[in-house]
């Protein structure tokens, strides 16, 4: 079974249909990319995923369980976890408080825990804070305002904020915008070690580099609707999607960070 | 020490109460205009406990502040959908009209032979728990810096527990707390019905110390002083709230020469400081600062080490 199974989504913003009848299969430990022009539905399926938007039509399960139009702090405890793509950090908070937040309501975490000023148990989740802030290269920024830090630190501190979850899907928005390539090469780095334990992603991106590399199949979408799906050297090398994404990409030459949806 | 002192320090531990409710709204990120009707339900029911059925102040106390922490709970769960401007204007229009009820209601007994209990506009008097047991002000004094001390207290564990990040991450970026599985309906009614024990507390002591409170006592401008506390004090600490209050009833209500002038330095000095200082005089940054000076770490918060 997917760990991850759509089945015609639909999401209708007025009359426009941001989603047309997506169906999406993704498999336990796959890294699976989402590309697309600006506006073609991206976000917008993140979103519905998340919770944020119940969908207008279709079916989504997560592990064989419903999740469509169930609320996103419960679809958030079932073991999803995102980034966003404009930051959604709380600036005036430092790097490791911005982390250690999210640890609240993991399995297991009840109201003792939430009110724990100490303890052993409270003290292995602050090392494990620790911990994360190290592996993705943020250990100098810990007592940083979130606000202060540049914006691959800022992207790399979301990533780690959505681990510390323990999630089983993890959906990354454009986790290199806005990066130089020497910064988005430092981001796939970061992306492999965050997949390789077998650990299931969903990533928006518009650099196809970084998708082709750390990406094991992606989809194409358009308008909402799902134009190609495959391995990356099949997708991208597909005419239909060279005409439709690249060709039209290439004329606004990428780089447009004004939102998806 | 001097009675003038100790009314003073009686009026800045009292506000202080409903300083820090409306501190703890403004954390989750709701502006309230009207935490005064919590404080006057916190007098009104804590001086009718006392005055009309003769249970101590320390009985009655509790029980007010779960009569107004019921109501603001109420009250919250019934606002949960307004946002900003539209939450601010209906806790306001609630305020009032628990004011307007006050002015309206007539419920007296009989205790000693005199009539005892709301009479409407002429308020609620014979509040003489204090008098009857020989209670001076420095007396409650002592009993409202003991009660704020275990508040602040409290406060302080709840910052550095997960609820106080809780609050405050709802306060930032409530699309946020959703996604991190943090159930923001439930701590928003929370919130609300804990700011409303608050400020009953500050009520209960207004009413013992008074001895006859007025519905008038509990009009708008008590509700717009307390939201002013926490917004010039600093958001960063439950001690700016309080700092706040010194900054209002300390200074410029003991200070002589500023007397008939107060309202205009007062709204001065609010508008001053969210220009220069929007988050209060002890906000977030500055608090982080002193916090890492006092741990010994280098306060290394822009980020300028690289890695």
């Amino acid at each position: 079974m997917a760990l991850l199974d759509i089945n015609g989504i639909g999401r209708r913003f007025g009359a426009v249909e941001a989603l047309d009848g997506i169906d999406l299969r993704v498999e336990e430990g796959e890294v699976f990319g989402l590309i697309g022009p600006n506006g073609s539905g991206k976000t917008t399926l993140f979103n519905v995923l998340t919770g944020v938007y119940p969908p207008s039509a279709g079916e989504i399960l997560l592990d064989g369980r419903p999740i469509g139009g169930v609320p996103p702090e419960r679809i958030a405890r079932m073991g999803l976890a995102r980034t966003f793509q404009n930051l959604r950090l709380i600036p005036h908070m430092s790097a490791f408080e911005n982390i250690w937040l999210a640890q609240h309501r993991r399995p297991g975490m009840g109201l003792r825990d939430i009110l724990a000023v100490g303890g052993r148990k409270e003290r292995a989740r602050r090392d494990e804070v620790e911990t994360l802030l190290e592996r993705t290269g943020l250990a100098t920024r810990r007592d940083a305002f979130a606000g202060d830090l540049p914006l691959p630190d800022q992207r790399r501190l979301e990533i780690a904020r959505a681990l510390v979850r323990q999630p089983r899907l993890l959906l990354l928005d454009e986790p290199a915008g806005g990066m130089t390539p020497m910064e988005t090469q430092e981001m796939a780095t970061l992306i492999r070690a965050v997949a390789a334990p077998g650990r299931t992603l969903i990533v928006i991106e518009h650099k196809m580099d970084l998708i082709s590399d750390i990406c094991d199949r992606l989809c194409v979408l358009d308008f909402g609707r799902k134009i190609a799906e495959g391995p990356p050297g099949r997708v991208l090398s597909d005419p239909e999607v060279l005409d439709i994404y690249l060709g039209r990409e290439a004329d606004d030459n990428s780089g447009d960070d004004s939102g998806d949806d | 020490m001097d009675d003038h002192v100790i009314t003073v320090l009686n009026n800045i531990g009292g506000f202080s109460f409903i300083a820090l409710s409306a501190y703890l709204l403004l954390l989750s990120g709701e502006i309230s205009f009207g935490q005064q009707a919590f404080f006057g339900i916190g007098a009104y029911a804590s001086g009718m406990f006392t005055a009309m059925f003769g249970l101590s102040f320390w009985i009655a106390l509790p029980l007010a502040m779960l009569v107004a922490g019921l109501a603001a709970a109420a009250v919250g769960a019934l606002t949960l959908r307004l946002r900003g401007l539209y939450f601010a204007i209906a806790t306001l229009a609630f305020a009032e009209t628990i004011r307007l009820i006050l002015v309206a209601t007539t419920w007296q007994v009989d205790v000693d032979g005199e009539p005892v209990g709301p009479n409407g506009s002429e308020g609620l008097g014979n509040i003489r728990w204090g008098f009857d047991n020989e209670y001076a002000p420095v007396d409650f004094l002592w009993m409202i810096y003991g009660s704020l001390g275990i508040v602040l207290l409290l406060f302080f564990l709840m910052e550095r527990s997960r609820l106080g990040s809780i609050v405050r991450t709802i306060g930032a970026d409530r699309l946020l707390a959703e996604t991190q599985g943090i159930n923001v309906t439930r701590y928003k009614i929370l919130v609300a019905g804990l700011a409303g024990a608050l400020a009953a507390i500050g009520g209960a002591f207004y009413a013992h110390i008074q001895t006859t409170v007025y519905p008038e006592n509990f009009d708008v401008m008590l509700g717009v002083h307390s939201l002013a506390y926490g917004l010039i004090g600093g958001l960063g600490t439950a001690v700016g709230p309080i700092l706040g209050v010194l900054l209002d009833v300390g200074f410029l209500e003991a200070v002589e020469w500023i007397q008939g002038y107060r309202m205009i330095a007062f709204g001065g000095l609010v508008a001053v400081l969210l220009i220069f200082m929007p988050r209060g005089i002890l906000d977030e940054r500055r608090v982080h600062l002193l916090r890492l000076m006092l741990r010994g770490r280098r306060p290394d918060i822009h980020g300028a080490a690289g890695h």
